[in-house]
């Protein structure tokens, strides 16, 4: 097993390199001159010169990407451009709100779709498999942003009972941070709620045409045997790699999110970001959420040799 | 022949006649925008900003006073270039790639690391960052979104390839003496059409989706531009003052998301007989 | 089992009128029409069919295990022990199943819950029908494996499918059959997926069981070698319809209905016809060809399956080599050496004075035409969406043949191989299997090769249609004096067809000679291991009779 893990988080090295070098690359080739924007309007080209060479702007590339890679695996990402302040305490700062809205997400995400997805399967053709189905459709199709207003719309100016935007913290008390977190997870929550309940019920239905279906039946055990004690089990892989995806896309999802919602997180600070063109913070974030949708790639691939007793004998 | 009894399956759901009805509806709103609209879209009146529903305007005007209706309407032109922009990209690109990756065994893993690593990537930030890099425009909109999308054509493909290489029918043109791009051409590369076709049409909502989230972030389209992201993002700031003019455009927008996937489904179940059997 | 003299035994089952229709709302298709038979106490009741003749249909219907979404039974009865399942409640179906009448079926790599234990799987049986207490089921589990010749129950019990061979998984599908007694086994092809070896210890056990504990078995199978083993009694049906019944000799020996007759007469037995003329000139040499496959993982050894081990083999013009051997033998590997598709294997094979290069992409296009293969699987050897005059063409016009004269000389060979030069015009999914093989036969010889491999050519098809392939393949040696390399798993076909026969396993030559010399007095152990599997070799198919040895001929038969 130990030895596996290992294989795994090796062949995940050039991966990360390449992801490292396509942001690093992209930034570089960005019009426009950091040391020039730091600077400020009014400097003198002395002045830019020297914050130029401060920054370690004026090396050729690849030393400059060297001297980052080196940074970065010490914890150093650097400091942003505009701010000034280091990278590493602007992400500590606004981590809260992202992981929070992430992990409930997933998790009302994984409590609604599994079962749903498993009963319109159970019951395929019927009008509950036809709801469901319409319903994913229509779930996955409307953007983040237009399901969250027309939340907001209904429940916070219609009816009133939810906070139209914000963010608070557990320490300010448990149901006001729930009850602000409420409309963004809801929001969020929808696409991902509709393609993984589409594909939990793809997964079953395939689970259920194989032969060892056939051999549970022949041997006189009811439809929710099957169901319960075959199909479920060997159908776990599949919807656990679609967890893993569905994962690494929720952060595109929760950029908007905190968008919307005007919530101080991860999200929005990649978005501020770019958009001022601070590198610093650029790179390290993105690089981030990379790591971060890597390894838990990496979890769901132990998880299957849990799982699954075929893989690796 | 074979053709004729897909395109009856596809047509032979009500729910997929209403879908391709309502597509037409939204290309000949791009069509014939300047006939459908009551004025020119960019026209700014400050002194009839935010207005609510009348006869003069439709669904109202927004805080430059422009138009709500029309710029809809107009909005429709830039999601359609761009989804046909990004699918035409992607799927060129991803064919090649994956046609590589498939075919020959020494390119493969270095193309499929590659497309790991742009995957690995959230689609979203890594359009923005490209466009952030370009400028924004239409162009490097349709570039920034169609370049996380070539990895999953490039799979596609690439999973095809691997397992039709194996074919009996492959293997006996190999016998034959015909040369690898004929074999390619006139073997291998003709079974990814129909899934091409399917994947084509969600990669085409995914763009126009991508778009308007761009452009909602203020990392798009220029934002006098109308496109149907520019016009929430302009809206946003006023909701609760006319909700109008995030709802209207954002149903539009829905509307044309959903019955694009709509038909993506129909198209599946039309042209895979195993995936049809689940549905 | 069953004597004429006696009393009449018990009918276990009884099938009157049977009719199944596909699911449509608009125009439902006849699946099975009017089927009528019983089963009898302890015996053995075999229904043969080609495919498509309705024979799996009848046993999911009995079973109950129709495909709600595309069959249905619109009529008919079916009385197990005298109750009518066609009124039972689906709960009494359930409760039925394993404990009055079991299933087992054709593929046993993919019939058992791949991610959990085998005991469980069959303590589980025993949970669903019985309430017994956790060591009493233990204690049956293991009396069972024990039965079916399963070494080291307690390991077995611990172990995963994946874990066992295909023998040893459909051993396990059969206790869990058979471990709470029903009285109807329903045997679906359980050993076609299987290794001629293999099958028939599975067909001794089978046989074993029943005697012990009186179970009547439905054996459905489409190979009249294995009906002549084990039929107590034979039910013959093509396109849903019953065609003949009756007692094993009566059916084997003095069948009634032509369509019968046919299909009894096209069972290749497995004593080969008289000796043949001497052979010509050699066109094709192996010498020490070895192609060994190796994976290296990170940490540990390499591990490394050796394919095929310094094999040595001549072949003549006019010639027909059949190449024999079960899953493993590498015949198969053996054949994709000699025409390219397998790269990377080692020694020599000359082709006339030629040294052949290993791969085909380096062989030259005049090589390439002199080496032509046919293969197993005909629905997917043409590519369906090009017509055939284009597929059949493909071959000439790559080095630069005019299309007129290709379209005249695959015209000439659809001929030959007994096809209207119409169907050029026509596309693959229009003609049936044996169409189809015939199709890829002309699309072989257009190429006038030295050398075709026929690749278990006719393995996938229908006994009536694989006799006609056969003559065709002699046929066409006749004509054009080419060699062929017949593979298959099947000896009482090599025997059929072949000038020389070669035995293999593991990889080696184990056998080589004339047939009358293999299969007469083979000298290993293994290749008479394989004369006395291959099922039905006590009877002569042809002659509908017994075998009888011929006068001075040593029977390597027992």
């Amino acid at each position: 097993m130990l030895s596996i893990i290992l294989k795994r988080l090796a062949a995940t090295i050039p991966v990360l390199l390449v992801v490292a070098i396509v942001i690093f690359s992209i930034l570089r080739l960005t019009p426009g001159d950091p040391a020039a924007i730091v600077a400020g309007d009014g400097a003198t080209v002395e002045q830019i010169e020297q914050i130029r060479r401060h920054m370690g702007l004026d090396q050729p590339i690849p030393v400059q990407f060297y001297r980052w890679i080196t940074a970065v695996l010490q914890g150093d990402f650097g400091t942003s451009l505009i701010s000034g302040l280091p990278v590493s305490d602007m992400v500590l700062d606004r981590m809260g709100p992202t992981i929070a809205i992430t992990l409930y997400t997933i998790l009302y995400t994984v409590l609604i779709s599994v079962p749903v997805g498993i009963l319109s399967a159970w019951r395929r053709g019927k009008p509950v498999d036809k709801a469901v189905t319409a319903a994913s459709v229509l779930g996955f199709s409307v953007p983040v942003f237009i399901t969250a207003y027309l939340l907001i719309f209904l429940f916070s100016m219609v009816l009133g009972w939810l906070p139209v935007q914000g963010y608070r913290p557990l320490s300010d008390g448990l149901w006001d941070h729930l009850r602000h977190l409420i409309l963004p997870i809801a929001s969020l929550g929808t696409i991902y709620i509709a393609l993984v309940t589409r594909f939990v019920r793809s997964s079953i239905i395939d689970t259920l045409g194989e032969d060892y279906i056939r051999t549970a039946r022949a041997k006189g055990l009811n439809e929710r045997g099957v169901l319960l004690h075959h199909a479920l089990t060997n159908a776990a892989v599949p919807i656990l790699t679609v967890i893993g995806i569905t994962i690494t896309m929720l952060i595109g999802g929760v950029v908007v999110t905190e968008s919307v919602f005007n919530i101080p997180g991860l999200g929005r600070l990649v978005v501020e970001a770019i958009l001022a063109k601070d590198f610093t913070i650029i790179q390290a974030l993105i690089v981030l959420f990379s790591v971060v949708d890597i390894f838990v790639n990496l979890a769901i691939d132990i998880l299957y040799r849990i799982v699954d007793p075929r893989i690796d004998s | 022949m074979a053709s004729q009894s897909k395109l009856h399956l596809f047509l032979s759901s009500w729910s997929t006649r209403l879908a391709l009805a309502m597509i037409v509806i939204v290309v000949l709103m791009a069509f014939l925008a300047p006939w459908l609209a009551s004025q020119d879209p960019m026209f700014l009146d400050p002194s009839v900003r935010l207005k609510k529903p009348s006869a003069a305007h439709i669904l109202g005007t927004d805080a430059y006073g422009r138009d709500l209706y029309s710029r809809i309407i107009y909005g429709s032109r830039v999601s359609l270039m761009v989804g046909t922009g990004v699918l035409a990209i992607s799927v060129f690109f991803g064919v090649i790639l994956g046609a590589l990756a498939g075919y020959f065994r020494a390119l493969d893993s270095v193309i499929m690391r590659i497309m790991d690593g742009i995957m690995a990537i959230p689609a979203v930030l890594l359009a923005i960052a490209l466009v952030s890099v370009s400028g924004a425009s239409l162009t490097t909109v349709i570039v920034a979104i169609a370049v996380p999308e070539i990895p999953r054509v490039t799979r596609l493909v690439r999973s095809i390839m691997l397992s039709v290489r194996s074919e009996p029918y492959v293997e006996a043109a190999v016998t034959l003496g015909t040369s690898p791009l004929k074999i390619l051409l006139r073997h291998m590369l003709p079974n990814t059409v129909a899934p091409l076709i399917v994947q084509g049409t969600y990669i085409f909502a995914a763009a126009v989706l991508i778009e308007a989230i761009l452009s909602f972030l203020g990392a798009g389209i220029p934002p006098e531009v109308p496109s149907w992201g520019n016009i929430i993002a302009d809206g946003r700031s006023y909701f609760q003052l006319l909700p109008g003019l995030v709802l209207y455009p954002g149903i539009v927008l829905s509307l044309t998301i959903l019955t694009i996937n709509m038909l993506g489904d129909a198209a599946r179940d039309a042209l895979d007989p195993k995936l049809a059997a689940r549905n | 089992m069953t004597h004429p003299g006696n009393e009449r035994p018990e009918t276990v089952l009884s099938v009157r009128d049977l009719c199944v229709e596909t699911v449509s709302r608009s125009d439902p298709r006849p699946i099975l029409k009017s089927v009528s038979f019983d089963v009898y106490a302890a015996e053995t009741l075999c229904i043969v069919g080609e495919s498509g003749s309705g024979k799996s249909v009848t046993a999911f219907s009995v079973m109950g295990l129709l495909p709600p979404d595309a069959l249905r039974r619109s009529g008919g009865r079916i009385l197990l022990n005298g109750r009518d399942l066609s009124t039972a409640r689906p709960g009494e179906i359930l409760a039925l199943r394993a404990t009055t009448m079991s299933m087992v079926f054709q593929e046993p790599m993919t019939a058992l819950n791949p991610v959990r234990r085998i005991g469980e799987q069959l303590d589980e049986v025993i949970r669903i029908h019985r309430s017994l207490p956790a060591a009493q089921r233990r204690e049956m589990v293991m009396k069972m494996l024990t039965e079916v010749d399963l070494p080291d129950p307690p390991r077995i019990y611990r172990s995963y499918p994946h874990e066992l061979s295909g023998g040893q998984r459909q051993r396990i599908v059969i206790a869990m059959a058979l471990i709470l007694e029903p009285k109807l086994l329903i045997a679906d092809e359980p050993t076609t997926a299987l290794d001629v070896t293999t099958q028939k210890q599975i067909l001794h056990l089978m046989k074993e069981l029943q005697r012990v504990h009186g179970t009547s078995v439905i054996f459905i199978t489409h190979d009249f070698g294995v009906v002549a083993e084990i039929a107590d009694r034979i039910l013959v049906m093509r396109h849903g319809v019953t065609i003949e019944n009756g007692t094993r000799d009566q059916i084997l020996a003095a069948p009634a209905d032509p369509y019968t007759r046919e299909l009894v007469a096209s069972v290749p037995g497995i004593h080969p016809p008289a000796p043949l003329p001497p052979k010509h000139d050699r066109v094709l040499s192996l010498r020490n060809v070895s192609k060994t496959y190796g994976t290296r993982p990170l940490f540990g050894r390499p591990r490394l399956v050796h394919a095929l081990s310094d094999v040595n083999l001549d072949v003549h013009r006019d010639e027909i080599v059949g190449i024999v051997g079960e899953s493993g033998s590498g015949k198969s590997t053996l054949a994709r050496c000699v025409i390219g598709l397998v790269e990377g294997w080692t020694g020599e094979i000359r082709l006339g004075d030629h040294l052949l290069e290993d791969a085909s992409r380096n062989r030259s296009y005049d090589i390439k035409q002199r080496l032509q293969i046919v293969f197993q699987d005909p629905y997917r050897s043409l590519n369906p969406r090009r017509r055939i005059g284009a597929s059949l063409m493909e071959g000439l016009t790559n080095f630069g043949m005019a299309e007129s004269q290709a379209r005249r000389k695959v015209a000439e060979v659809l001929e030959i191989v007994g096809l209207d030069s119409s169907v050029m015009q026509r596309y693959p999914h229009q003609f049936s299997g044996g169409q189809r093989q015939r199709l890829c036969l002309a699309r072989a010889i257009v190429m006038e090769p030295e050398i075709l491999i026929a690749d278990e050519a006719v393995s996938a098809l229908d006994v009536t249609v694989q006799g006609q392939v056969l003559d065709l393949l002699a046929d066409i040696k006749r004509r054009t004096g080419v060699a062929i390399l017949f593979i298959t798993h099947d000896l009482r076909v090599a025997a059929q067809i072949s000038d020389t026969i070669i035995v293999m396993q593991h990889g080696r030559i184990v056998e080589k000679g004339t047939p009358q010399q293999v299969i007469r007095s083979p000298r290993e152990d293994y290749t008479r291991e394989l004369i006395q599997s291959a099922p039905g070799a006590h009877w002569d198919f042809r002659n509908f009779r017994p075998f009888v040895a011929e006068p001075g001929a040593e029977p390597a038969v027992s």
